[in-house]
């Protein structure tokens, strides 16, 4: 493969205060996107108050220290912003047209310098981030399937809550000494990592980045540490009844962590299983057997070890023991079948095309740099695509063999009230 | 040097930005090809457009079955046969249909683009609809329908475009389960030879697009061999606004009610449309929005809450859309409309105009980040016959538009009691 042409390139600096910068200079665009990472998430919440992460993630939008409204400024020269918080991170990004990149960093540095805490931004973000939670997971059939099967798989490791929280009332009980002190903890420059890419010179980014973001004070961030997930040793099932039109069955697997090669291999698994309409459990399932309406497979992507889902909506009519077998079949082939050079090169060349479409867009380039370099390298992006191609089938059906154990797996039953 | 953190930095004004235009050529058979070779990097997408959409069908659900099934099997290839083959050189293709037009896109790597266009060429030119297929998709599709009638949202969604056009206009007509069992092989194939052809077909070709490209496409796109006979009759349909103004669905188990309130109002080639835009945008079309401001960021009633002006080729709709709690829907409710009468009353501030002009502005620019941006405004303006003047003229609307403009807008267009709601949840 010629990946070499097909690298993001990018250059890295680190203020004395810890915040580490990187740049990808793409001239191709009239924006730049400007990507900050804090390595905190969901999985850095107390057990008693689930949620606060991404509840903190709103009011990083209430105001900062010196300048009361964080979107107009913004939206003021073009700008557009986001955030999303996960398990592992909490992440925010801007666009805008390049010549106004100043404008964005000004505002993100005054946000991680200080917050302009306030009784009343805090009340009004529970009430949204509870409409959030009504709206995601609990007013739409089949939404709370996450707060069921997260805690099916995970007994001990703070993966068995989702980001929005295990129940809403955590989200009530928040408190602003709470806020301040998250922010103390976790919202430091050396928790963070800054990504630009897009039209801007790397030498003049850098100097912007130092101009804003230099007097920062550095806090001394404790490590936390988090007790990993004991292995499982029996199946788990969770059967559970609502008001929705028809069954639908979700299985977790426990796998590997995201740098682990076995990583790599399950993931490969689930683009074998799920991606397109030439793969096994659309061919099996859905259109030959006509056991699903729909049906997918993907792994979490955690930094720490995760789980590999395979989840669907059985059609009616059929019963959810019927459906389940024939899922553990497809996977027991995949672990005595070895794989075929062609449908491991098929999927060999899906990764090629989606790691070129990755980098027609500044935005993307930003996130993933970030991201890897929070993982412990950002050129480990660069290599993504070898890892993937360095699998042989035969790991595939050894990872499949090791994985799709009976005593790994926790199933949720998904049952529509009046079948 | 201290910093001072309080004052933004320096503004520079988007005064104008580097809109490519496509160049275009007819192929043999009058096909309009347009490309942009703008790509750096090694992907190419290619759009294939046909006049197909749910306004050419005469009976529901036809155009969306015959656009999504080209992939099912041609009198050459097994269903399987052509996805494993496109998928195996890594290409994704896309279908999608919407009221007036009908398109399949395809991202791939170049250097794979001659195998597979061999497959796509024959699925849009040769699909046969095969019945066991159909009867798969039908049972998948209903189910999946059945799915989506049970979320209130899309329950709102559909009863307020009902409202706004009549069940007998094709913006408006509802679907129903049924309607799935009707579908026949015989009507697909009707329906495919007589809107994907030739004369209803424009092709856009993005990022990688050099000449040997250009030449591939024409070859399998280009020739005669592909037209229909021209019995291509333009329907139309009058639009019949429901008289009822308010609609409220019960869900006595809902948390939250999903909330639809707008009217019908001009389409693109109007001379209110951009000014209608930015006063649409003011209202709540960003997230800095009048309804964003009130009912999130000030009242906590809502996740989210935002204002949609939808246009087709012959009519435009404004719709605002939330998911409230319903404890407080009927409060939200009175905000929405409250925020609509403050529109007719008070002049915009200097300040919020410039805020809202200049965020338009950067969705503009955003417009043409990269090629398949490009691409994506070009067949913005083929949906309309517009021409790429129609950008700069915009970007000079916006920049030129006054809060008195604004003013005269909202009380000639947002009368509130021209407005249609609909409720689905619970009031309490």
């Amino acid at each position: 493969m010629h990946l070499h042409k097909s690298m993001v390139n990018f250059t890295r600096f680190q203020l004395p205060n810890g915040l580490k910068v990187l740049i990808n200079e793409d001239i191709t665009t009239p924006l730049v996107a400007i990507n900050i990472l804090y390595a905190v998430g969901s999985r850095n919440e107390h057990p008693d108050r689930t949620g606060f992460a991404h509840l903190f993630e709103h009011l990083m939008f209430g105001g900062s220290a010196n300048i009361p409204s964080f979107d107009e400024p913004l939206q003021m020269v073009g700008g557009e912003n986001n955030a999303f918080t996960s398990n592992d991170i909490t992440n925010y990004y801007i666009t805008l047209p390049a010549d106004n990149i100043e404008t964005g960093l000004w505002l993100e540095s005054d946000r991680m310098l200080a917050l302009d805490f306030s009784e009343k931004s805090l009340n009004v973000q529970k009430n949204v981030v509870m409409e959030e939670f009504r709206q995601r997971y609990l007013n739409q059939s089949y939404g709370d399937i996450w707060l069921l099967l997260r805690p099916l798989a995970y007994k001990v490791h703070p993966y068995r809550w989702p980001t929005i929280g295990e129940k809403m009332e955590h989200i009530q009980e928040a408190t602003l000494s709470d806020v301040k002190s998250f922010f103390e903890t976790h919202y430091a420059p050396s928790n963070a990592i800054i990504a630009i890419s897009g039209n801007i010179n790397a030498s003049n980014g850098f100097a912007l980045v130092e101009k804003w973001f230099g007097n920062i004070k550095s806090s001394a961030s404790k490590k936390q540490q988090i007790v990993p997930e004991p292995a499982q040793t029996e199946a788990r099932t969770l059967t559970v009844t609502r008001k929705v039109p028809f069954d639908a069955i979700y299985k977790a697997w426990h796998i590997p962590s995201r740098l682990d090669k076995g990583y790599y291999v399950c993931d490969m698994i689930t683009d074998l299983l799920s991606s397109g309409k030439s793969a096994r459990l659309y061919q099996t399932l859905v259109k030959e057997k006509k056991l699903f309406s729909d049906i997918n497979a993907f792994v979490s992507g955690d930094v720490d070890a995760g789980i590999l889902v395979i989840g669907g909506k059985v059609m009616k009519n059929v019963p959810t023991e019927t459906a389940n077998l024939a899922i553990l079949e497809i996977l027991s082939n995949l672990s005595q079948t070895p794989i075929s050079a062609r449908e491991l090169k098929k999927v060999q060349n899906r990764y090629e095309t989606n790691l070129l479409l990755s980098q027609t867009n500044a935005l993307n380039k930003a996130m993933n740099i970030a991201y890897f370099e929070m993982l412990g390298d950002a050129n480990l992006l660069n290599h993504e695509v070898d890892k993937y191609c360095s699998i042989a089938p035969s790991d595939v059906a050894n990872t499949a063999k090791a994985i799709f154990t009976e005593q790994n797996c926790s199933t949720l039953y998904y049952m529509a009230e009046n079948n | 040097m201290i910093l001072n953190r309080s004052e933004q930095p320096l503004i520079k004004d988007i005064e104008s930005f580097n809109i490519s235009k496509a160049p275009s050529l007819l192929l043999p058979n009058g096909i309009p090809f347009y490309y942009l070779n703008t790509g750096s990097s090694e992907m190419i997408k290619v759009e294939w457009m046909f006049n197909a959409g749910n306004w050419h069908q005469s009976q529901s659900l036809v155009a969306f079955a015959v656009n999504n099934m080209l992939i099912e099997g041609t009198a050459r290839y097994s269903s399987l046969q052509i996805a494993e083959s496109i998928e195996f050189y890594g290409g994704h293709l896309g279908f999608h249909v919407d009221k007036d037009n009908a398109f399949v896109s395809l991202m791939c790597m170049r250097k794979y683009l001659p195998q597979i266009l061999e497959f796509v060429e024959d699925i849009i030119k040769n699909p046969t609809f095969p019945e066991l297929e159909l009867e798969t998709f039908k049972n998948k599709h209903k189910q999946q329908f059945q799915v989506e009638q049970t979320k209130l949202k899309s329950i709102a969604r559909i009863v307020h475009t009902r409202m706004l056009f009549g069940n007998e206009h094709p913006y408006g007509c509802v679907v129903n389960e049924t309607d799935f069992d009707q579908l026949s092989c015989m009507q697909l194939l009707g329906f495919h030879k007589q809107f994907y052809h030739a004369k209803c077909c424009k092709i856009i070709a993005s990022g990688k697009v050099a000449e040997a490209e250009i030449n591939i496409i024409e070859e399998h796109f280009g020739s005669n061999d592909w037209s229909s006979p021209e019995t291509t009759i333009d329907m139309q349909y009058a639009i019949q606004t429901e008289t009822e103004q308010r609609v409220f669905i019960e869900k006595p188990e809902a948390v939250q009610s999903a909330v639809r309130i707008g009217k019908i109002l001009v389409n693109k080639d109007h001379a209110d449309y951009v000014g209608l835009t930015v006063l649409n945008c003011i209202l709540g079309g960003y997230f800095g929005s009048r309804l964003m401001k009130t009912i999130r960021e000030e009242k906590g009633y809502t996740y989210g809450i935002n204002s949609l002006y939808v246009t087709f080729s012959s009519a435009g709709y404004i719709t605002i859309a939330s998911e409230i709690g319903t404890s407080v829907t009927n409060n939200a409710i009175d905000d929405i409309y409250a925020e609509i009468e403050l529109l007719r009353e008070e002049l915009v501030s200097a300040e919020e105009l410039s805020r809202v002009k200049n965020y338009m502005l950067g969705e503009m620019v955003r417009m043409f980040d990269g090629p398949f941006a490009q691409a994506e405004s070009l067949i913005s303006l083929l949906e309309y016959n517009l021409q790429y003047k129609h950008f700069n003229e915009t970007i000079e609307k916006i920049k030129s538009i006054s809060s008195t403009n604004i003013l005269e807008l909202a009380n000639q267009y947002f009368e509130p009691s021209s407005f249609h709601q609909v409720i689905v949840g619970k009031l309490e």
